[in-house]
């Protein structure tokens, strides 16, 4: 056999029920259900074939001829070591011999033709085990939502796009016809479901590793700072977050009810910074009375009865103590009411929203506070003749000075650090210490319209915010109405103060702090295809260490681009001289346009034109090249390529590329480029080069060697 | 799109799980990563020069370590052998639990602030939003300056047996500041000082 040629072929295997019970696979779903039976043979090693122009008028599958893999022998096959299995389904087109020549009965399969993941050809499922008919999901359709009006998106109010289409009809193997319908399928590793090159199962491994964590201050003045950072945790949940009648689901992993859960443990979170600034204003009233008492005792009261009196102060104040801690064990329930009326309402926290959302529960706190404690200081000072003054103005000083109790311990003379947040996609950001008197005059709620006006404006009144924040829940997620996605338009037009009611999408925000300096600020470059690959610094600062420089972190505000990290190199005189771009990460935006809004999202308007407006043209030349590996086994001939016009010389000692001299930048890099090293002995090495960018006329240069630049500073 | 011009990346597609290597993600290039339907996997991730390593289990991580190490002890020699270290060489280390305790369990509990004061470092501080509660056979604070403060209540209790001893001691209440003309100017002038 085989002396005068192998008799080659092309078939399809049978679909998988026509040969698994019969030949059962060592890590296949079936085992354990046959194993024990010592009559079923085990073959591990064959399959049923369909060979084209041979079985093709063979109507049942369990008819077929078996066919033998030939396998590898860089992988186990029995002798001596662990079996070794393949990995058919069923379903596939494969290519084999005939072991048996001229007589074609005995098919050898050699190698399986791939197919293209995305493929919806009319082939058997793979994974089928039923005996009469196969389902791909194994899901029931019915278990899911589908379609493009299936639902939308609570955070923005947009319809929820079809993510995924992959075929779930069902195969009937006697009759040969693919019956049902098309259906969505759940997450599995192989298949595509964001249009990005990423599995749906990675889309859920990237949510989970979405993590923040902050750094509490001793001062615990990091209140504001840190609640800006659950409400825009929570922006962001609402804008992912996908209703369907009257369930919801976390969009990126798909779980159904999780919107309750996550919201009790956002509120839980504020609960917490809320309880420490609850036992701030508790100290300070008992400070506050505490001196004013001792003064009254101190001019007034005889020597004989000063202990009875303390006796009876005291029990006063384990009252209002007692009184706070109910206060403080309803927080949770205040919080997540407070949490629920803001459902739809919002899609963006700033600072000054999570002021005023502080200082809106502040407010209701300190009412519930001051109504439960006022009589009693009220008694008690009406006894003492007034000596305690006004019981407001205590609540209020107490109120005014909050954190300030942690001087009287010292707390100057701890490590201090101001508030900070590590956002693992995209690294630190730095926070503000608490300002009470913006957190105290900011209680107009996040600009939430509570209703609008005969100009068709929105209003903006506590009041109403209050109410709903008693449990009045009845409008969360309700559709807007016609009046109101009528005010999309101007929502869109409001630019500055405090705009909790819309996102504008556009290149990342590069913020720089930290390292002692000040004042450096830059752009991100953006290429067409969403990498960052470089930075025009704007202004350089001054006062930065070399040895300690800065945070660079790249602020994506609808979070359209992900995961760029940079850092800055300090020149001698203390200024920014570059930033290296260590990732580029992808999906971001190269100007401003799109803008999600609470009604839904809106193409674009004026502004974002006004700010595209502000920008220039420039190209990418090689500044410098860095050496993230310097391989060995190079020689002092090897060359480096990397086109555009650029020159580059490697640094070779001891074969090892030490470092990189630019002699040529070149001209029009869009992109980083990869650099080829050319040689004969060298391997391992790792050169990564970093861009700059040179202001070019708009048309000195084709548009394919140039990238547009967005001013973002200050936007 | 990620990968779009980068045609070296590695997929290797299983029915339960899948290896990865090269693509890009919100935490850098992926060097290698395994991940599961449910997308729980871990990995290598490229950012520069560096490479993270992310793990996502769903649920629960647990690790059983030391079954067959030897840890011999007395009381006058505990050599260090870990079965467990996390040390790092630059950065912070953080736990948090979002939704439950931190609980740490060992013969002995040691924690040394070693940091410098150039960085203003050296501080070992605790905040309790409810309250603190040390309980041992015997306990001894000791520091150069030592302050205690109740902001309502302070209480020093000896069962059998209580003693004060300084320098000098001023017992007084807080009341009688100012009643006593040479106490007032003592206290100014110690006020003066920044004692306080």
């Amino acid at each position: 056999m085989g002396s005068d040629g192998l008799k080659w072929w092309i078939g399809r295997v049978a679909p998988r029920s026509a040969w698994a019970d019969a030949g059962l696979l060592a890590n296949d779903k079936d085992i354990g259900r046959k194993v024990n039976e010592p009559e079923i043979d085990i073959y591990y090693n064959r399959v049923k074939v369909q060979v084209v122009g041979y079985h093709d008028q063979i109507a049942n599958p369990r008819d077929l001829p078996w066919a033998h893999i030939l396998a590898t022998p860089m992988l186990p096959s029995g002798y001596g070591y662990k079996d070794h299995t393949h990995y058919l389904e069923g379903g596939e087109s494969v290519f084999g011999f005939w072991l048996d020549g001229e007589d074609e009965q005995k098919p050898v399969i050699m190698g399986v033709f791939y197919r293209h993941k995305k493929s919806d050809d009319e082939s058997p499922p793979l994974g089928s085990s039923a005996s009469t008919s196969t389902n791909a999901n194994n899901d029931p359709p019915e278990s899911k939502p589908t379609g493009a009006t299936a639902g939308t998106n609570v955070g923005t109010s947009d319809p929820i796009k079809e993510q995924r289409y992959i075929s779930n009809r069902k195969f009937n193997i006697v009759t040969g016809q693919w019956e049902g319908e098309v259906k969505t399928r759940s997450n599995i590793t192989n298949e595509t479901s964001t249009g990005k090159g990423v599995s749906s199962a990675a889309d859920s491994h990237h949510l989970f590793l979405k993590r923040k964590t902050n750094r509490p201050t001793c001062r615990r003045d990091n209140a504001i700072s840190e609640i800006t950072g659950i409400l825009g945790d929570f922006a962001e949940i609402l804008i992912t977050a996908q209703q369907y009648a009257n369930f919801y689901v976390n969009g990126a992993i798909g779980v159904l009810g999780n919107l309750q859960s996550e919201i009790d443990l956002i509120a839980k979170s504020i609960a917490k910074i809320m309880t420490g600034l609850f036992n701030s204003i508790r100290d300070q009233i008992f400070i506050e009375v505490g001196t004013r008492m001792q003064t009254f005792i101190n001019s007034i009261l005889p020597e004989e009865i000063k202990p009875i009196f303390g006796q009876s102060t005291k029990e006063i104040m384990d009252t209002i103590f007692c009184i706070f801690e109910n206060l403080i064990g309803s927080l949770l329930k205040t919080i997540t009411d407070f949490l629920l009326t803001l459902v739809g309402k919002f899609v963006n926290a700033p600072i000054c929203a999570a002021e005023q959302f502080v200082g809106a529960l502040l407010s209701k706190l300190a009412s519930d506070m001051s109504s439960a404690i006022s009589p009693i200081l009220e008694t008690l000072s009406n006894t003492l003749g007034g000596a305690l003054g006004k019981v407001n103005e205590i609540i209020g000083k107490a109120l005014d000075i909050v954190g300030i109790v942690f001087k009287f311990i010292g707390c100057d003379e701890l490590k201090c650090p101001l508030p900070s947040r590590w956002d693992n996609s995209f690294g630190p950001t730095q926070g503000e210490r608490d300002s009470a008197q913006r957190m105290f005059s900011a209680i107009s709620i996040l600009n939430i319209p509570t209703g609008f006006d005969e100009n068709g404006k929105p209003k903006q009144t506590l009041g109403g915010f209050l109410q709903e924040a008693e449990g009045n829940t009845s409008s969360i997620f309700g559709e807007p109405t016609d009046e109101e996605k009528q005010t999309a338009a101007y929502i869109s037009g409001l630019v500055g103060g405090c705009d909790s009611q819309l996102l504008r999408c556009g290149p990342p925000k590069i913020e720089i702090f930290g390292g002692d300096g000040i004042g450096g600020f830059a752009n991100a470059v953006v290429s067409n295809l969403g990498e960052v690959i470089g930075a025009d610094v704007i202004e350089r600062g001054f006062g930065y260490s070399p040895t300690k420089p800065p945070y660079v972190t790249f602020r994506d505000a609808c979070g359209n681009g992900s995961g760029a990290r940079g850092r800055a190199v300090i020149g001698d005189d203390g200024g920014i001289d570059r930033i290296i771009i260590d990732y580029g990460g992808y999906g971001y935006l190269n100007n401003f346009g799109e803008i999600k809004t609470i009604y839904g999202t809106i193409p674009g308007d004026v502004n974002s034109e006004t700010a595209n407006s502000d920008s220039k043209t420039v190209t990418g030349q090689i500044d410098i090249v860095e050496v993230f590996d310097p391989g060995f086994g190079y020689n002092p001939g090897d060359t480096l390529e990397v086109g555009n016009g650029a020159e580059l010389t490697p640094i070779i000692i001891g074969g090892r590329i030490l470092g990189v001299e630019v002699n040529k930048g070149g001209t029009g890099f869009t992109s980083i480029p990869e650099i080829t090293i050319n040689s004969e002995t060298g391997v391992g090495a790792n050169l990564s080069p970093v861009l700059k960018f040179t202001d070019v006329g708009q048309d000195s240069l084709p548009p394919a060697e140039t990238v547009i630049v967005v001013n973002c500073v200050g936007k | 799109m990620p990968n779009a011009g980068k045609g070296d990346f590695d997929i290797d597609n299983r029915r339960n799980f899948r290896f990865e290597g090269g693509q890009n993600s919100p935490y850098g290039k992926v060097s290698y990563r395994v991940l599961t339907n449910l997308g729980s996997g871990h990995g290598w991730y490229q950012v520069g020069k560096s490479e993270d390593h992310q793990m996502v289990a769903t649920g629960r991580s647990v690790e059983a370590l030391g079954e067959n190490l030897q840890k011999s002890k007395t009381d006058t020699q505990d050599p260090v052998n870990p079965a467990k270290l996390i040390s790092a060489k630059h950065g912070d280390i953080v736990l948090e639990a979002l939704d439950g305790d931190i609980i740490l369990i060992g013969d002995n509990i040691l924690m040394y602030a070693n940091g410098i004061r150039d960085t203003g470092d050296g501080d070992i501080q605790m905040y309790a939003n409810k309250g603190i509660n040390v309980h041992a056979t015997d306990i001894k604070i000791r520091g150069t300056n030592l302050r205690l403060m109740g902001i309502k209540d302070l209480s020093l209790i000896g069962k059998v047996y209580g003693e004060f001893t300084g320098g000098v001691i001023n017992a007084v209440a807080s009341s009688d500041f100012g009643a006593s003309t040479l106490l007032g100017k003592l206290t100014s002038i110690v006020k003066s000082l920044g004692a306080f």
